[in-house]
This record gives C-alpha cells, sequence and structure tokens, in this order.
C-alpha cells in the first residue's frame, strides 16, 4: 500500500516539461531601420493591443517605400518575463509552402520537372500508393491544392498520437500512412480545397528528383538572398535555436494559456515541406520582396505562382501563394498557423509594403483571445496600408 | 513494471484474505478496486501507451434483476497522464454481464460520466494588462464512457470475489471549441469484493 501511494503522489506532481530556454538577441544589422517610419505609431498602436488582449507576444517587420521598419512587443517567453525582440526566431509554418512551390518552380525552370505531369511519374510505388487516384494528379494540382488529397492532420488517429505522444518525431511517409486509400474529397482538378497533405508529396517529389530537398530550398533561395537567420531541417542544430520564441496554446479554449514549446517544436521539426522554416521577421521579408523583386524566379514562373484558382467565383489560391484582402487592399503571399504560433507573410502590389507579422499563440485551436484579434489584425493593416 | 506487477497482484490476492460472516455469495453494494491505464486514443489504438498512465478506481454496483446480469456501476477514477494533464473521471454505467461456464462472464457497458481534465503545466492568463498564473484545474467535461470486460467469480463460502479485466472507450465532449469530441481509452484490472 505504501508503494502504491508513494507511485501516485509521485505522478501527481511529475509534469512534461514544455518550456524551452530562450536569450536575448542582437538586432538584424544587416538592413538599416526608418527611426522615422510614418506608420510606426499606428502600427505599434495596433499591435499593442493584441498584447494587451492575450497574445503573449507580436513581431513584424515591413519593407515599403520608406524602406526598412521593424517592432515587437509583449513577451518571447512568459515565464521570467523574456520580451519578445525583432532577431528573435519566428515559426512560419505554412508559409514554409511557399518556399517549397519556389523550390518546385526552380526545378521546373531547370527542365528537372513538368508542373502538368502526373505525380506518379516521379513518385515511387511505395509512395503513390498511399494515395487514390495517384495516377490521375498533377504536380500543379498538389501546388494550387486542387487535388482532392485528404489531410492528414484532420485524421483523429493522427491528432490524438501528436497530443499523446509531444516527444514524438513523426517521419514523412507516416503522415501518408493515416490517409492510406482514403478516397479523395473531390476528383482531381475539379474544386480547391486546402491541404497540406499536397506540400508533403511535393517534396517526396523533389527527394526522389534530387536526392534532397532541404539542399534545393537552401541553394534556391537561403543562399541567394544571403539569409543566414532562416532555417529549415538539415541543419545540424535544427530547432535548438537559443532565440527560438517559447510557443503557448489554449487548450481549453478558455483564454488561459499553457506553454507548448516542446510540443510545438517537436511537431515543426516533423513536418516537411508544407511547414518547418523558422526565421526571423526581417528575413521573411527578404525571402518576399526577393521573390516579387525576381530575385529567386523568372518572371514567368512568378506569373504561374500568381495564376489563382478560384472558390466561388473569388480568386483564392496560386502555386504556394494566397491571394487575400486586407483593409481594402488586395495582396498576396501566405499564411501559417500551428499549436503555438501564428503569422502572416504578404506582398501588397499597389502599396508596394512587403510585411511579416508572428505571434507566439497557437492558431490551430479556437481561442476567445483569436476572436478579440481577429478586428486588431484587419487594424493593423489599415494603420499599415491606407 | 515491478510496481505494475505489485499492484495487480495485490488486487487480485488481497480479496481472498477477507473472511466476511454471513454474506451471500453476490450481493449488491460490493468494493469494486482497480487499477487504470489511461491513454488519449481512438479506440484499440497505441495500447502500449496506456500503460504508460496510471491511475486507480473505486466504485460500487448495484443489481438490476435477480440473476445480477444487469447491474448499474458507480465509480470514480483518478489518472495520471504527464502529456495531456492528470484527470479524475465520475462515471455511472449500465452493464450487462453474461455468465459463461461456472465461473465466468463478459462485460458490455455504457453510460455517462464527467470528467475533470487538469492541465499538465501551469496557466497563464491576462487580466487587466498583467499576466498571471492559475491554477491546473483545467475544464470539467461531460462524457460518455462505453467498454467491454471478462471477469471470473471466485466464491468462498461466505463471501465472493470477481477478478476482472476492462477496456473503456470515453468520449469526452466540450475539449475545446475546434475538437468537439476527444477520444480516451482505460484499460482497467480489478477486483470486485462482495
Amino acid at each position: 500500500m505504501k508503494s502504491l501511494l508513494l507511485l501516485f503522489l509521485l505522478s501527481a506532481n511529475c509534469a512534461l516539461g514544455q518550456s524551452l530556454p530562450i536569450t536575448n538577441c542582437k538586432e538584424d544589422s544587416s538592413v538599416v531601420i526608418n527611426t522615422k517610419y510614418s506608420k510606426a505609431a499606428a502600427v505599434n498602436a495596433a499591435l499593442l493591443k493584441l498584447t494587451q488582449m492575450g497574445v503573449p507576444g507580436v513581431s513584424m517587420a515591413v519593407y515599403s517605400k520608406e524602406g526598412w521598419w521593424s517592432t515587437s512587443h509583449g513577451y518571447a517567453k512568459l515565464e521570467g518575463q523574456v520580451p519578445m525582440q525583432g532577431c528573435h526566431l519566428q515559426y512560419l509554418q505554412s508559409i514554409s509552402k511557399t518556399y517549397m512551390a519556389v523550390a518546385i518552380l526552380k526545378l521546373a525552370e531547370q527542365g528537372k520537372i513538368d508542373l502538368d505531369q502526373l505525380m506518379t511519374v516521379y513518385l515511387p510505388k511505395a509512395i503513390s500508393q498511399h494515395i487514390t487516384q495517384a495516377e490521375k494528379i498533377s504536380v500543379r494540382m498538389l501546388l494550387n491544392h486542387t487535388s482532392g488529397i485528404p489531410e492528414y492532420n484532420l485524421q483523429p488517429a493522427y491528432v490524438s498520437y501528436l497530443l499523446q505522444h509531444p516527444k514524438h518525431i513523426f517521419q514523412p511517409e507516416d503522415y501518408l500512412r493515416y490517409i492510406h486509400q482514403k478516397p479523395l474529397d473531390f476528383p482531381p482538378g475539379s474544386k480547391y480545397s486546402y491541404r497540406n497533405t499536397n506540400y508533403l508529396l511535393l517534396t517526396m517529389i523533389a527527394d526522389f528528383i534530387i536526392g534532397d530537398h532541404t539542399k534545393l530550398i537552401r541553394e534556391s533561395i537561403f543562399q541567394p538572398l544571403q539569409l543566414t537567420h532562416t532555417f529549415y531541417r538539415g541543419d545540424a542544430d535544427y530547432l535548438n535555436y537559443p532565440t527560438l520564441v517559447n510557443t503557448y496554446w489554449d487548450r481549453h479554449s478558455k483564454g488561459i494559456l499553457e506553454n507548448a514549446s516542446l510540443l510545438q517544436r517537436n511537431n515543426v521539426a516533423s513536418l516537411v515541406g508544407d511547414d518547418g522554416i523558422v526565421t526571423s521577421p526581417i528575413e521573411a521579408v527578404k525571402f518576399l520582396k526577393g521573390l516579387v523583386a525576381g530575385q529567386l524566379l523568372s518572371s514567368s514562373s512568378l506569373d504561374k505562382m500568381k495564376t489563382w484558382v478560384k472558390r466561388k467565383e473569388k480568386p483564392v489560391y496560386g502555386l504556394g501563394l494566397s491571394y487575400v484582402t486586407f483593409a481594402g487592399n488586395i495582396g498576396y503571399g501566405h499564411s501559417g498557423g500551428g499549436i503555438g504560433a501564428g503569422c502572416q507573410l504578404y506582398y501588397f502590389p499597389e502599396k508596394d509594403v512587403c510585411v511579416f507579422v508572428a505571434i507566439n499563440l497557437g492558431t490551430v485551436t479556437d481561442s476567445p483571445i483569436h476572436k478579440k484579434a481577429e478586428s486588431v489584425i484587419e487594424e493593423f493593416y489599415a494603420a499599415l496600408l491606407n | 513494471m515491478k510496481i505494475l506487477t505489485i499492484l495487480v497482484g495485490w488486487l487480485l490476492i488481497v480479496p481472498h484474505t477477507i473472511h466476511a460472516q454471513d454474506i451471500k455469495p453476490y450481493s449488491d453494494f460490493p468494493i469494486t478496486i482497480s487499477v487504470n491505464f489511461h491513454a488519449f486514443t481512438l479506440p484499440f489504438r497505441d495500447l502500449k501507451t496506456n500503460f504508460r498512465n496510471i491511475g486507480i478506481g473505486i466504485g460500487t454496483e448495484v443489481s438490476l434483476n435477480s440473476s445480477a446480469t444487469w447491474v448499474q456501476q458507480v465509480g470514480v477514477v483518478w489518472y495520471h497522464n504527464q502529456a495531456l494533464g492528470n484527470g479524475l473521471l465520475f462515471s455511472t454505467q449500465n452493464v450487462w454481464r453474461p455468465t459463461f461456464g461456472s465461473n465466468g462472464y463478459g462485460e458490455v457497458k455504457g453510460g455517462v460520466g464527467y470528467l475533470q481534465s487538469f492541465l499538465p503545466t501551469k496557466g497563464f492568463r491576462m487580466t487587466n494588462g498583467t499576466w498571471q498564473e492559475t491554477s491546473r484545474k483545467g475544464k470539467g467535461m461531460f462524457c460518455v464512457p462505453l467498454g467491454i470486460g471478462a471477469g471470473y467469480d471466485i466464491r468462498q463460502s461466505q463471501s465472493m470475489i470477481s477478478p476482472f479485466i476492462n477496456y473503456q472507450f470515453i468520449a469526452v465532449t466540450g475539449y475545446n471549441t475546434s475538437i468537439p469530441v476527444v477520444p480516451n481509452t482505460l484499460i482497467q484490472v480489478g477486483s470486485r469484493i462482495h
């Protein structure tokens, strides 16, 4: 009986430590910050509201006709109240898809892949056999989410395993097993529906064509743009960076936040192509700015990326780019959301403004904080663009 | 694993040491004690994980017919789950308990319950512009437990003990607004002492 009691007393106090160490850092000196940016006061006011309503921390960078500007509010880690800084690394989450799309288009420019060829041409049977009607799905359909392939991260078996095993690292094929031979959501090419599985398959295609898609991303994006604070898998210290933000989630949708950094880090460490990149706000902007300026792809390839598929007659998604409207301004780029983080990276062509904003609060589970934050985000874009 | 063996052994052996006077082989309101193994998983998946999250349960039951093949159980289970947070489960279940052989029985059960799911780590809430730490109280949620099991009646002259094993699937409602129902499972090894 004594041992029984002892066991329960011990286990009651034994919780999985989720927080990760983080240090202050030195701000990026590769760009000159315009300290007289005309929108600074209005943007700061909007972002401050976010932190006052329960977002732990927010960090952003913008490049416009006025040059570079960046700001941060709140905390990179609530425990110990470590202030958020512009040099802290942020999770890009699904914005990583834009990087992956650029890498695939780079392969297309090199003649190594045909976007309208079927995925089965590039994938071995062992991989494509997981997908129903794989022989009817083209590379382009994967890029613009018109494949109809089911979403792996909506599978209850996957979600429950992920939460019960926060230290587990999934292998790419593990995700495909969760959707093995499940019926397509719709006939290939007939409509648009955003699915992470599409970009997971694109990384596998790239791996089979050139051996290592991470090398392709580094060589076709990180190196030409000299992104030295942008990291993806394959790096020796991948996601063990002392300046990576801690992340939080509202498990029960009650407005109470828990540190989910370990779960977040291990989840992102498992994701390929549809997620997985971390960067600083300035380097996120450098990426999109470089893409629209033609530093990464030809104008023809960029036009392909901006060929929008429609939903309810409205443009919605291109090849790794989504089409959005904020405060009456049309933009394109991508958003990202995960267990412990959320972010947006958009270019607004009419204003020639490129902006990145990130929070260290998860967006995949609803929270009353999100509802309040939505209006502030609109206010943020209005301050920035109007 | 050694502790687990001791616990299971204790549950099976202790009833033999009880010497009650004037007790019929089956009587209402027996004491049910169980060791529980919890997992946040779909039914019959990832069974290995259950054995990492141990708990304890206590309960009783009352027969609904003379042959005691229909009974109503009530019980409470406390479990430890390092990743998802500890839990306290109150439930009542209607049990169909057909017998087979001379002393064996099976169980099919279902009912309703209430799960208090505690947070695995401390929480934070923004209050009047400053961050405050919160307790690990977590959230109380209604749930629907369903189970199957099997057991064996060991009849003594004036008492009966019934070691059993149960597998319970518990559909927990309102975990958060994004995931309306989440799956939990319990493997229960214990004994009913009449």
